[in-house]
């Protein structure tokens, strides 16, 4: 993330104001176009050489790649191209909405710092594609939709279908992320987020998670789901079925940690900053931990 | 001079905010980084992709056809190697590349795109060999060399190099007998150590413009520590006269050692020649600055501690070796400082430190603030503590015991310690008070947090040639303000405002009628030998105060005229020249300082300029087989105390309290000091916990990026300060005052580490304390801890959720 460059190589600029337009240009250049966001990713990686465009389509100026929206019973949708401070105000604004989506909340308002938070976007942090993308765990969380589309038409998919690896999307050349949109999640559920971030700038294990009714074995439903610590994000729907068992969400919490555990395990990374050992046992330190602290919130407005 | 008078002071001791602030706040602070010549070129280096490669051939052409390129410059137009104590370095990689990230080619060119462009398509003939990247393995006997005619360098008296080695420098400190020392101890610890490579992280990366003319002079914009010695190391390699180059010094976006010696001038100067005498310019990226300029060596060591059944040390033993990179210019002196002041603040009889300094195929390494004192402190400091622990004693009482008695102890180099040395008992007494050490560290809410508590003490002085000198110039203008003209930097320490403060006080004059322009010059300011060492208001300040006293007599000589009374009767003070005991006869000082003129038309005098210096007194050389002798003019000591909270599950330390301690003789400007205090704590901290070059396979820094290396953030600083300084005055220096810059960084991490040793029962060795560390030492050494932790968790989890429970029943 470092450049022994100061110049950016040379490129051709582009700024459609509309999707369709920005489209055509996509469908046009393919793989020697790269399309610019916030651009705090892009340019670094144009600093290092890791890319070439031959142009660069800048989305920013289209306003329906701009939208914040949130209705009732239909969820929060987010353009590919709102800056996550936008979105943290958003909710800042809207507490209900923010209380919804406490997960993403809590991730996007701890990215970097401001001035990042100010030009990054959210479809740029997914589309980075590095595993410690810190948006990745809550839309897994929410069961969250991206929109794709290009001249050909739009399809829906996942986090955890479209981000494959580092580097890596089920992404075409000619595609755009247009927008995600976050069904409302269970009623009365709380969720939250974790990271550790050792001495370096980003996380080496994330955790998102959400409990509903926790006291009600029928209708509790509990979601996990981890990145940074694996190369994509994932959904730990093994160890979320361990809480559809019989009993008291207390007495089933342990058994679900180490089904994730075995769930992941094989696909932990292991890197100089990190050891896979300490990544995934940091998965599950963290998990107690949030599961804790959505209890305790359960309580605290309860008064 | 002197500080034994109690003195009522105007400026001495207030708390003034440093000059440079406003610029720099403001952002019209110039630094080169910015500057433009007119006609300028830009510079930039091709990096090896080998660690040890001989370079049978590099092949520019299509580099020279890029529009735009004006010369290409290979190691092959520079046979020649350049340094300060080791004369190792080349311009550009000499027949052999060293390490990767090793300049092997510098494009010149009128923008940087086009250099940058051209650099891509020069292809160089490696023809690999094999490289050595542990010290360790470096020192054995047939390990590859990377410097077979290492005996043939220029070499500076006080070094060692062993030719047919990797050891750039051997170094060893002996005194008395350790042997029999350690036959009378009653337990005795010892240990391995270790200390990553660093990086300096100074804001403004290097950055330098050279212009050498046709006329044979050479005018260098530098971001430099050391102007003065730059110059002189400068004109020596290059075999040109000292007078004809002039190095102008503009703010300094930070050095912390890293632009101390000779930096990247003689490759521009030589660049600028090679470009038809055009200003060419080079500066690093913050990926360059990492791969390819001087770094902080790693530090491999070991150390041996006895104590008799008192508590007295009986001996120690230890040794260190300096991982200097490619090469070892500045680091050989590291070493040997590291060496030479190996048993720290106390006094011990029988002492054996080794130290050397090796080559190995990566990144070169330079000085770095503390320079040799954090690596000794890191294995002195924690080896006190587990020895005391073994004898069953109160870490506190041992340092106490052993501590140098100013007047009477010897040190390390057997050298006697001044009687004003400082108050070393006082700094112990201060610290544990004020760390409140052997009460119990305050409980957390959250069942796997631990606070802990530790300390250690510290000690440094400046490592300098005994010759080593300084000097002032202050001319009067016509509106009796002064110019100040001293060689000192300007980096941050903010000495500066403290040397204006010396003027003001001493004329009576107001601090705003004192300048010292930002801009220093080899040509136009007064020498000075380096700022590095914590010396520059020691040495420039007693520099100062002579040349303040030079002008003041030149003053009265005047007015003892004018006033008709001897200069013996006259005193300067208010802004005014007046009659000791009569104050109502006076002239202003702005009426005499330019020459006084008498009613009929009559003048005497003439413009006022006071001239001063300074050189190190009754130091000496080490005794090349003891080390033994007088190398520092002061030492001041200091002692830090930490509480840190650990999360016990994950390995993450948070610092929640600081005690920083330390006697400087007198603070001429206490803020300063105490910016001092917090800025080198938070730095300590930092290498402490975070900082660390990692290598990968190719000895290549893999992190070469603020994003993987991480340096402390405002975020991380410490919740609660306790600051106190202790003014225990040495007559020799500027009101009594040593040097602070360095030693405020040097205990943070023993004090870390003896917290956790302590609090934790974990011994941790290995530097940084990284989370992942410090979890796999509590679960390796104390695994009780960490499961009580995670039962502790499940516990409350239980807790909440009864509580959950019982509150839905109530609301139902
Ligand atoms: C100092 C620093 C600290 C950081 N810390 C964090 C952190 O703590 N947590 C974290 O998660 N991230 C962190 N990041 C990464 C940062 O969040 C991402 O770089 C940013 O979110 C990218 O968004 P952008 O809008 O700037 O994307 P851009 O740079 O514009 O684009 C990034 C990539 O996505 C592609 N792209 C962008 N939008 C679309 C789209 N709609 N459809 C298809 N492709 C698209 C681009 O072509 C490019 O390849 C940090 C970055 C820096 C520099």
């Amino acid at each position: 993330m470092s450049s022994p460059y100061a110049t950016l190589p040379e490129f051709e600029y582009a700024r459609p104001s509309t999707l369709e337009e920005a489209l055509k240009l996509l469908a046009k250049y393919g793989e020697e176009a790269k399309v610019l966001a916030g651009g705090v990713g892009l340019i670094t990686f144009m600093l290092e050489r890791l890319v070439s465009p031959r142009i660069v389509i800048d989305i920013k100026k289209i306003p329906e790649l701009r939208r914040i929206e949130y209705t009732e019973g239909k969820g929060l949708v987010l353009g590919a191209a709102a800056r996550i401070s936008e979105i943290t105000r958003y909710m800042d604004s809207n507490p209900r909405v923010r209380e919804k989506y406490r997960a993403l909340y809590e991730a996007l308002s701890r990215i970097a710092d401001l001035q990042i938070r100010n030009r990054a976007t959210i479809g740029g942090n997914i589309c980075e594609a590095l595993p410690f993308m810190d948006s990745y765990a809550p839309l897994a969380l929410f069961d969250a939709k991206l929109r794709i589309a290009s001249v050909e038409g739009e399809r829906e998919t996942t986090i955890t279908d479209f981000v494959k690896g580092p580097g890596f999307l089920d992404l075409a050349p000619n595609e755009l992320l247009v927008s995600i949109e976050l069904p409302d999640p269970p009623r009365e559920s709380r969720s939250g987020f974790s990271k550790i971030v050792p001495a370096i700038e980003y996380s080496v294990a994330s955790v998102a998670m959400l409990v509903a009714n926790p006291v009600d074995p029928r209708s509790r439903e509990v979601r996990i789901a981890v990145s940074a610590a694996t190369p994509a994000p994932i959904r730990v729907r093994e160890a979320e079925e361990v809480f559809r068992r019989e009993g008291d969400i207390v007495d089933l919490l342990d058994a679900a940690l180490d089904r994730m555990t075995s769930a992941i395990k094989e696909l932990v990374i292991e890197d100089p900053y990190a050891s896979a050992e300490y990544r995934l046992e940091m998965l599950k330190v963290q998990a107690y931990i949030l599961f804790k602290r959505l209890l305790d919130s359960f309580l605290q407005e309860r008064g | 001079m002197g500080g034994a008078v109690v003195r009522e002071y105007r400026y001495i001791g207030k708390r003034i905010p440093p000059r440079d602030a406003f610029d720099k706040v403001t952002g019209i602070a110039p630094y080169v980084y910015d500057m433009e010549l007119p006609g300028m070129l830009y510079v930039k280096l091709l990096q090896s992709t080998q660690p040890h490669a001989r370079i049978k051939g590099i092949d520019y052409s299509k580099a020279l056809s890029v529009s735009g390129v004006v010369a290409v410059a290979t190691g092959r137009d520079f046979p020649f190697r350049i340094g300060i104590y080791v004369g190792d370095r080349d311009l550009l990689a000499i027949e052999k590349a060293l390490w990767v990230g090793h300049p092997v080619a510098a494009v010149i060119a009128e923008s940087p795109r086009a250099a940058e462009k051209a650099l891509d398509l020069i292809e160089v003939d490696y023809e690999p060999l094999q490289p050595v990247f542990d010290p360790i393995e470096a020192m054995k006997p047939g390990a590859p060399l990377l410097h077979p005619d290492l005996g043939k360098y220029r070499i500076s008296p006080a070094f060692k190099p062993r030719p047919g080695t990797n050891i750039a420098n051997e170094f060893r400190l002996s005194k008395g007998d350790v042997d029999k020392g350690f036959s009378k101890a009653s337990v005795v610890v010892e240990g391995e150590f270790s200390i990553p490579f660093m990086s300096h992280v100074y804001m403004e990366t290097q950055a330098v413009i050279a212009h050498y003319k046709p006329n044979g002079y050479v005018d260098i914009w530098s971001s430099a520590q050391s102007p003065f010695s730059a110059r002189y190391l400068l004109a020596m390699s290059l075999g040109m006269p000292v007078g004809r180059i002039r190095i102008h010094v503009p703010y300094v976006g930070g050095g912390f050692g890293g632009k101390a010696g000779l930096g990247w001038e003689p490759l521009a100067v030589m660049l600028s020649k090679k470009a038809g005498y055009r200003p060419v310019k080079l500066l690093f990226t913050r990926s360059e600055q990492m791969r390819l300029a001087p770094v902080v060596a790693g530090v491999k060591a070991w150390g041996k501690l006895g104590l008799d059944k008192e508590g007295r040390i009986v001996a120690y033993q230890a040794r260190f070796i300096f991982d200097s990179g490619a090469f070892g210019d500045y680091t050989v002196n590291v070493s040997r400082t590291a060496g030479y002041a190996c048993t720290g603040s106390y006094e011990v009889d029988n002492v054996e430190c080794l130290s050397y300094a090796v080559y190995t195929n990566k990144i070169p390494t330079t000085a770095l603030r503390g320079f040799g004192y954090p690596e000794n402190h890191w294995v002195l400091e924690r080896l006190i503590d587990m020895a005391a622990k073994k004898l069953g004693m109160d870490p506190a009482k041992v340092r106490s015991i052993n501590l140098l008695k100013p007047g009477k102890s010897k040190t390390s180099t057997g050298a006697r310690l001044r009687e004003d040395a400082g108050d070393p008992q006082r700094v112990l007494e201060e610290v544990i008070g004020s760390l409140g050490w052997g009460r119990e560290p305050s409980s957390t809410d959250k069942p796997w947090k631990i606070r802990a508590k530790g300390f250690a003490l510290s000690v440094k002085g400046p490592s300098q040639p005994p010759d080593a000198s300084s000097s002032a110039i202050i001319k009067f203008n016509e509106d009796g303000s002064v110019d100040v003209m001293v060689g000192t930097g300007n980096f941050g320490q903010g000495t500066v405002t403290s040397l204006a403060m010396i003027v003001a006080e001493e004329f009576g004059i107001p601090l705003d009628k004192v300048h010292v322009h930002e801009m220093r010059s080899t040509n136009d300011s007064a020498y000075t030998w380096q700022t590095v060492g914590s010396r520059g208001l020691f040495t420039d300040g007693s520099a100062l105060l002579e040349a303040i006293k030079d002008a003041k007599s030149k003053i009265k000589r005047v007015a003892s005229a004018v006033l008709r009374v001897s200069e013996d009767h006259l005193e300067i003070g208010d802004g005014k020249v007046y009659v000791k005991g009569k104050p109502w006869h006076y002239i202003p000082l702005e009426r005499i300082v330019m020459g006084y003129l008498y009613e009929n038309g009559n003048a005497i005098g003439g413009p006022i300029i006071g001239a001063g210096r300074h050189i190190a007194e009754l130091n000496t050389f080490l005794d090349p087989e003891t080390g033994q002798g007088t190398p520092t003019i002061f030492y001041t000591f200091g002692g830090t105390g930490v509480e840190v909270e650990v999360n016990v599950l994950t390995g993450e330390i948070k610092v929640v309290k600081a005690v920083q301690v330390f006697d400087i003789g007198k603070a001429i400007n206490p803020l300063l000091v105490e910016g001092q205090m917090i800025g080198g704590f938070v730095m300590g901290q930092s290498r402490a916990l975070y900082e660390e070059l990692i290598f990968d396979e190719m000895g290549s820094v893999a992190n070469p990026n603020l994003s993987f290396y991480y340096v402390a953030r405002a975020k991380d600083m410490p919740d609660e300060w306790v600051l106190k300084i202790i003014e225990t005055p040495q007559s020799d220096g500027p009101y009594g005052a040593r040097g602070i810059g360095e030693n405020v960084m040097i205990a943070v991490a023993p004090a870390i580490g003896n917290a956790l040793y302590h609090g934790l029962s974990v011994d941790v060795r290995s530097l940084p304390l990284k989370a992942e560390r410090v979890w796999r030492a509590i679960r390796e050494q104390n695994p009780k801890l960490y499961k009580e932790a995670l039962e502790a968790v499940k516990r409350s989890i239980r807790e909440s959720y009864k509580k959950l429970r019982e509150a839905l029943v109530v609301a139902r």
